[in-house]
């Protein structure tokens, strides 16, 4: 890994990561301890970004709050990949019957715009994070299984996959060895440059409040918190969402990288071919 | 074409119905049973009994099949039965917010077009010069920021601290300019980018290198062959932009207290209020469709390989 | 003797750490061909496009000079004074304009008439019929054969002294091939000159007048093609007039003499 700039991104992951996983070692106070005495506290060394409208350190706050972006957004893409991954693999392998109808199916969804999708499946399942996870995967996963579809089917006719059958290679072995690994680093790409996409959808629908309930530490909750102060105390909406925009950011050039990545070596390999 | 366009129209509707099937199955499936919904919404305590006296009144005691023709012969005549919340038509209340919405929707998708077409191309003519890193910084600020929070900043700058631009209500003109830079901002900067991508891969283009090399001028080549091919693609994604701005005019019009559906919608959602859900959905869905179906007939138009059938 | 039309002094080329052009010496005069004979990667199509001053990004000009009429390059030559044809002529053209309207714009950027009239009878000169139909169509509505003509058609109106035709047969079949060589002939005729880049021998003997035969970024034999078999011949030359023979049954019946290359 050559790549100065990669090297910066994961360093920056790295540490949001870190951040979620020690949370409790990190953040000084509880995010839920409210001192009504202290409230917006200005910034002293022992609350370092202040305190907001309940007197609850901000700075624990949006480190606990990195642990919710970051498990709202890996289940999101769980079940995504999870989803269209079976869908497509399917389709693309038996191809015929199962083909149509499974690709019908994904047109519908294909149908509706997005974010209103996602809320239509709210409205069905009810409000909270869980269900905003599995209205988001919902709405997305039709794209992704017509990618993993195109991706089968196209590696199913390539040479390689060809001269493997000749040579008496059973099906699954093919499937596992040559053309899953094509499909993986493709769709996880594309996943990687969504995820940005994905996480705002979530902050979205949680400033609507239709997502994580106030009083949990959650960076949208945060900002909507923070909305009637505006005026007085404009700095605790300012953290919470500049971490909302590095951590998108962050995936979102992570994801290029990595599909410029991909694409040189592709074009490479074809090129010596 | 025009056959082609017959061809499409045609075609809504087995789309509007499948859609509208989804719509209904989907909200029975759900946790929550509509006589249940809708005795929350009208604050009567869900006993057994009060269960059964709204079943027989809402006719869900009747067979599946059958309440969605019901529903489905009230839904083409407009009528998408009583919001559980208000008890008035639920068409009705979304007819009244709904104008608000696609005017807030379309101008986004205009400013979207004339802010991101121009600076794409600019990026992609200068490629690496300062405005193209000016334009690729824009970009990469516009796909990572929350909409909503790019709002809220608007208004701690503009409304408190410059006191330029009013924060809510509906008087002039100056009331639209934060609610449409919030909502256009992403569409923008991804479909600047998508501008600029297209542009630069058609400059490489074969076509183009021999045009050039019989001696046609840079303006004709820029201005009438890559600009057209490139557009191709561009005017492709403007129909997926669309969903994006109508679903985030949701949003934006809640954040700035704009008599769209936004409000009333988020409410229903919480509120289990079906029938507005469904009316919604039915609404948003055939206005996506329908313009995606005109952007696609532009696209044909524009696209000869297409129209000549190769 | 004719007139030097362009004039090519000890070109090199190459990119940062690759020399692609060595030392390329000659010219081309008024109503001749010239061939470029050489492999995929030999250097024919790098020094047409030193000649056209287009050559990629990240290669450049590091030596030598290139004169044309015995004026240094400008960009108005292109089109008016040199014009080129290209291979796969399916891709060369732009697929949401007619062939009408990319004929158009290459004529009236060089300042050149153009009227249906004068364009159909140069269409018709390429011996394609129905002017107008061609001219109303896209490109994918044609033949490779066709767009090739098409090309051909377009380099003959522009009235250009010099025209480039970059493997203008390779995709083409045998009996297109000779067609396409024919019109070429016929450029010639009206006192057109010629630079044509191939790695056909059989294509290069057919039309040339002069023969440059490039390896490896060089320019390894130059003659004209009557002293095509002459015993002085560079090594790779014989190599390739001996794998042709063998390939099409010795039916030049060649005595190669005593330094008969190896197979």
């Amino acid at each position: 890994m050559k790549d100065k700039g990669l090297i910066i991104l994961f360093s920056i992951l790295a540490l949001i990561i870190l951040s979620a996983l020690f949370a409790p070692f990190i953040a000084p106070y509880s995010p839920y301890e409210v001192d009504i005495t202290n409230k917006f506290a200005p910034v002293t060394s022992s609350h370092i970004l202040g305190t907001d409208h309940l007197g609850r350190d901000v700075f624990s706050r949006i480190i606990y709050g990195t642990r919710m972006s970051l498990i709202s957004i890996l289940a999101t893409i769980f079940l995504v990949l999870l989803f269209s991954l079976i869908v497509g693999s399917i389709a693309g392998f038996r191809g015929g019957l199962f083909d149509s109808i499974l690709m019908r199916i994904c047109d519908v969804f294909l149908t509706f715009p997005t974010f209103i999708l996602a809320l239509f499946f709210i409205g069905v399942l009810g409000v909270g994070l869980v269900n905003v996870i599995i209205a988001i995967a919902l709405t997305h996963w039709a794209w992704y299984a017509r990618i993993v579809r195109s991706i089968v089917l196209e590696t199913k006719q390539k040479n390689y996959v060809t001269a493997a059958k000749c040579l008496g290679s059973s099906r699954l072995k093919i499937i596992l060895k040559h053309i899953m690994p094509k499909v993986l680093s493709q769709v996880i790409i594309l996943a990687t440059l969504d995820l940005g996409h994905m996480m705002l959808h979530v902050a979205g629908l949680s400033f609507l409040g239709l997502g994580v309930q106030a009083p949990t530490a959650e960076w949208g909750v945060m900002i909507n918190d923070a909305a009637p102060y505006i005026r007085e105390h404009p700095e605790l909406m300012l953290y919470p969402g500049i971490c909302i925009f590095i951590t998108v950011a962050v995936f979102n050039s992570i994801g290029e990288k990595l599909r410029d990545i991909y694409e040189a070596a592709q074009y490479s390999r074809e090129s010596e071919i | 074409m025009i056959k082609y366009i017959i061809k499409r129209l045609l075609l809504i509707i087995p789309v509007m119905f499948a859609v509208s099937f989804i719509v209904f199955t989907v909200l029975r499936l759900g946790p929550v049973d509509p006589a249940q919904a809708y005795l929350l919404n009208s604050r009567i305590p869900p006993t057994e009994e009060a269960l059964s006296v709204t079943r027989a009144e809402l006719g869900l005691d009747k067979p599946f099949f059958t309440q969605y023709a019901l529903w489905l012969k009230g839904a083409v005549q407009l009528d998408f039965g009583l919001s559980y919340m208000t008890k008035r038509d639920a068409f009705g209340d979304l007819m009244y917010y709904f104008p608000t919405t696609l005017k807030v929707t379309f101008l986004a998708m205009i400013v979207v077009i004339i802010v991101s077409i121009p600076l794409g191309i600019l990026g992609a003519v200068k490629k690496d010069s300062l405005a193209d890193k000016l334009i690729k910084f824009f970009s990469f600020i516009g796909v990572s920021t929350p909409s909503f929070w790019f709002g809220f900043l608007l208004i701690y700058v503009f409304t408190l601290k410059l006191n330029i631009l009013p924060p809510f209500g509906l008087d002039g003109i100056s009331n639209w300019i934060m609610p449409i830079l919030t909502l256009g901002l992403m569409s923008s900067a991804i479909n600047t980018r998508i501008t600029r991508t297209s542009f630069l891969e058609h400059i490489n283009n074969r076509s183009v290198w021999y045009l050039k090399v019989n001696g046609v001028q840079k303006s004709t080549i820029m201005g009438k062959y890559v600009l057209k091919n490139s557009m191709l693609p561009v005017i492709t994604s403007l129909g997926m932009h669309f969903g994006e701005l109508i679903g985030g005019a949701v949003v934006v019009e809640v954040l700035f207290a704009l008599p769209g559906v936004g409000r009333y919608v988020v409410s229903s959602i919480t509120n289990h209020d079906y029938p507005v859900i469904q009316c919604f959905m039915i609404l948003m869905t055939g206005v996506f469709i329908i313009v995606n179906l005109i952007i696609d007939i532009i696209y044909v138009y524009l696209n000869p390989k297409i129209k000549y059938g190769a | 003797m004719n007139k030097k039309l362009i004039s090519i002094n000890k070109l090199s080329a190459g990119t940062k750490n690759h020399q692609i052009l060595h030392d390329i010496s000659f010219d081309i005069n008024e109503c001749e061909i010239v061939c470029l004979l050489g492999q995929s990667g030999s250097g024919k199509t790098m020094t047409a496009l030193s000649i056209l001053n287009m050559l990629p990004v990240n290669v450049m000009q590091t030596s030598g000079t290139i004169l044309y009429d015995d004026k240094p390059f400008n960009e108005n030559m292109r089109g008016s004074f040199i014009s080129m044809i290209m291979q796969s002529p399916a891709s060369c053209f732009d697929s949401v304009f007619t062939i009408g309207a990319q004929f158009k714009d290459i004529l009236i950027s060089n300042n050149k008439e153009y009227s249906i009239e004068r364009v159909c009878s140069m269409i018709e000169k390429v011996e394609l019929k129905n002017p107008h139909d061609i001219l109303n169509s896209y490109p994918f509505q044609l033949s490779g054969g066709m767009l090739q003509r098409v090309m051909i058609a377009i380099a003959l109106s522009l009235d250009s002294k010099v025209i480039i035709a970059d493997e203008p047969t390779s995709d083409l079949d045998i009996a297109g091939q000779k067609e396409i060589i024919d019109l070429i002939l016929k450029l010639k005729n009206e006192n057109k000159s010629i630079l044509m880049i191939t790695h056909n021998l059989a294509v290069a003997k057919s039309c040339a007048d002069k023969i440059a035969v490039m390896e490896q970024g060089r320019i390894v034999d130059f003659f004209n093609k009557t002293e095509l078999f002459a015993e002085k011949r560079h090594r790779y030359t014989k190599e390739l007039i001996s794998a042709n023979n063998w390939l099409y049954e010795n039916k030049w019946d060649i005595d190669l003499g005593e330094n008969n290359a190896e197979m």
